[in-house]
């Protein structure tokens, strides 16, 4: 390609990180964002309850009461008991199709009051699950296009990393050095910050964001070794997920069997683990079995599954040791990694930093790239511009979008109309108001405009969230509701990172007009 | 002329395809990075995927976690195949590169799947 090797993978580099740049960008935000999608939920449903010094067993009773009423001809059950993470009371059902109501088989999921154990009916929204999802079916996209396109992506930020890899001869060194007041060495020496500290964190969520698409991807591999079609292919994805259990006869008579004992059961088995969620599966079937998880927390990994079932006249436990196979354990072991759902509080903000610090390092890639394509490229000026335009929209326009789904939330009236779908519409829309803008208004002070409105967001959202509910911070504070609290606090936090940002920008701004004044 | 001149010095038949592919067109600069980057693209997933099925024959009691192997490791080759394609000196000698892995990719996976 080029003369030297070095050269050549200098220009790989450049276009497998420009060519998909702001869809990277959109991913690493969007998929940050969700590593603390169960926070996001709660704030966006602010009517749930905090539960606190209630017993498993008095909410088994509180809940299985609840789905007996509403779900009594549902095949699943689940109540998923109070943890630090999501300190509610939560059921779930699975009701089977109804051929006179002409309905399909459809998960219902409601939250429980903890006082009177009554169900919460909380507004419609499409909470933190939805933002998260963003990160790989880009919404608006057919699901299938949705996962090819982040998959593309995907595979250009890994060639992209390898290659930034190679170019770096002095990689640690250069990590220590910042040259501030540059002009271009300044900004190639943030963007190796931002990519060489959480370079394992880079790789590893390229990499095992691929490994999670690759049954579609990868798909001609299945073609070969099972055969073409749904049918074939969902032979493969059954094999695959079937897990080496132990399983033991246990001293319990099978009309004792309830979930109830089976939750005190397994607490006496396993005293240091909590109970996360409890299940009923297969209800009304010969296979019917009762199904206890383990919180996730205990590592990395979490085949942590007490599975109970009676089998004629005794009562059989199976506990789940994982997958066969080392390919396929590593494969979980780096799925679980990419998800994150073992990570405490500490080393999930870890787990967003190093994704904004991603997203950062997408960002300041497309900056050198343009600051050198107007430096040497005098001939393509209008196409620069649009570029470094829609460049502005999508770096801030992006946090700003986000900023404003929230606000969505709390604005929309709360019998409005498909309230859930529109929540995400608020998002995409402000987001075009953005390019648009952008597009449109004066370059001079675009970073600042963009950086103030952003700054501005961020700083009313606590507000709105007193206006418009109960939950201030200081009430949060004291009925200690740690999530709405901790909600709050980030985004005041977001809003003062705004300030500052613009308060660089501007005093540089200040600095380059005033030189040119001279 | 010289054509013949140097058909008669000893040259290799692959020079000799080199040789003669010259004179029938004269690429551009942005040919050349067409046809790496098609040559990366869709070569480098072809071999990614001839590859993982390869991979996916090695363990001869575990299909499943032969095809999970084969599968994750193709993300590996692909990233190789791109960057190979495009170091290497000439257009030329990437198309080359990755015919010849194409088709001795190809010839074992079919011997192995009429074998297995």
């Amino acid at each position: 390609m080029k003369a030297r090797f070095r050269q050549s993978m200098s220009w790989l580099h450049t276009w497998t990180g420009v060519v998909f740049a702001w869809m990277l960008y959109f991913i690493f935000v969007t998929g940050s964002v969700g590593y603390f999608e169960n926070e996001i939920d709660r704030w966006m449903k602010p009517e749930i309850m905090v539960s606190k010094g209630l017993e498993d067993s008095a909410i088994t009773n509180i809940a299985t009461r609840q789905l007996s009423i509403h779900g009594d001809n549902a095949s699943q059950w689940y109540v998923s008991f109070p943890t630090s993470r999501d300190p509610f009371i939560e059921i779930s059902w699975l009701e089977p199709e109804n051929a006179e109501r002409k309905t399909a088989k459809q998960w219902h999921e409601s939250s429980l009051d903890p006082v009177t154990g009554a169900l919460i009916r909380n507004r419609q929204t499409s909470g933190g699950e939805a933002l998260y999802r963003l990160h790989y079916n880009l919404h608006y996209v057919p699901q299938l296009v949705g996962y090819i396109l982040t998959s593309i992506a995907a595979m250009l930020m890994l060639i992209g990393l390898v290659t930034g890899l190679i170019i770096h001869k002095k990689i640690f060194v250069e990590f220590f050095t910042f040259r501030a007041q540059k002009g271009l060495r300044s900004w190639l020496d943030i963007h190796n910050i931002f990519s060489v500290l959480p370079l394992p964190f880079h790789l590893m969520i390229t990499y095992s964001g691929l490994l999670l698409l690759m049954g579609i991807t990868m798909s001609p591999v299945i073609d070969l070794r099972y055969g073409e079609g749904q049918q074939n292919h969902r032979q493969f994805y059954a094999q695959s997920q079937i897990e080496q259990k132990s399983q033991q006869i246990i001293e319990m008579l099978p009309t004792e069997l309830s979930v109830q004992a089976a939750l005190a059961d397994a607490k006496r088995r396993f005293k240091s683990h909590k109970v996360s969620y409890v299940g009923v599966v297969e209800r009304n079937t010969e296979k019917e079995h009762i199904e206890i998880w383990f919180e996730s927390k205990s590592g990395v990994e979490f085949a942590s599954l007490l599975e109970y079932r009676a089998i004629e006249d005794k009562v059989m436990l199976e506990t789940s040791l994982g997958k066969a196979g080392g390919a396929a354990s590593v494969y979980d072991f780096l799925e679980h990694l990419h998800e994150g759902l073992f990570a405490d509080i500490y080393l999930r903000w870890i787990y967003f930093l190093s994704g904004l610090f991603g997203a950062a390092m997408v960002a300041t890639g497309l900056m050198i790239w343009l600051k050198k394509r107007k430096a040497v490229n005098s001939t393509n000026k209008i196409l620069t511009s649009i570029i470094e335009r829609i460049n502005i929209a999508m770096i801030l326009g992006l946090p700003i979008a986000i900023a404003s789904y929230f606000a969505g939330n709390r604005l929309l009236p709360i019998d409005f109309p498909s309230r859930a779908a529109w929540e995400m519409h608020i998002l995409f829309i402000t987001l075009g108001l953005c390019i648009l803008y952008c597009g449109l208004a004066s370059k001079k002070w675009l970073w600042q405009r963009m950086l103030c409105c952003a700054a501005l967001l961020y700083g009313v959202l606590p507000i709105l969230n007193a206006l418009t509910t109960e939950h201030n911070i200081w009430l949060s504070w004291i009925n200690s509701d740690w999530l709405m609290v901790g909600f709050d606090l980030t985004v005041l936090f977001i809003s003062i990172c705004f300030v500052a940002a613009f308060w660089v920008v501007h005093c540089r701004q200040e600095d380059i007009s005033v030189k040119a004044a001279q | 002329m010289l054509l013949s001149k140097e058909l008669t010095q000893r040259v290799s038949s692959f020079h000799l395809v080199i040789m003669l592919m010259k004179p029938l067109f004269k690429p551009t600069p942005a040919a050349h990075i067409t046809c790496r980057v098609l040559l990366s693209v869709i070569g480098g997933y072809v071999i990614a995927n001839l590859s993982a099925m390869l991979i996916s024959y090695l363990p001869s009691d575990n299909k499943v976690d032969g095809i999970v192997a084969g599968m994750m490791s193709s993300f590996i080759i692909y990233t190789l195949i791109v960057i190979v394609v495009f170091a290497v000196k000439s257009t030329t000698r990437a198309i080359f590169f990755i015919a010849l892995l194409v088709v001795l990719l190809s010839v074992l996976v079919m011997y192995l799947e009429k074998a297995i």
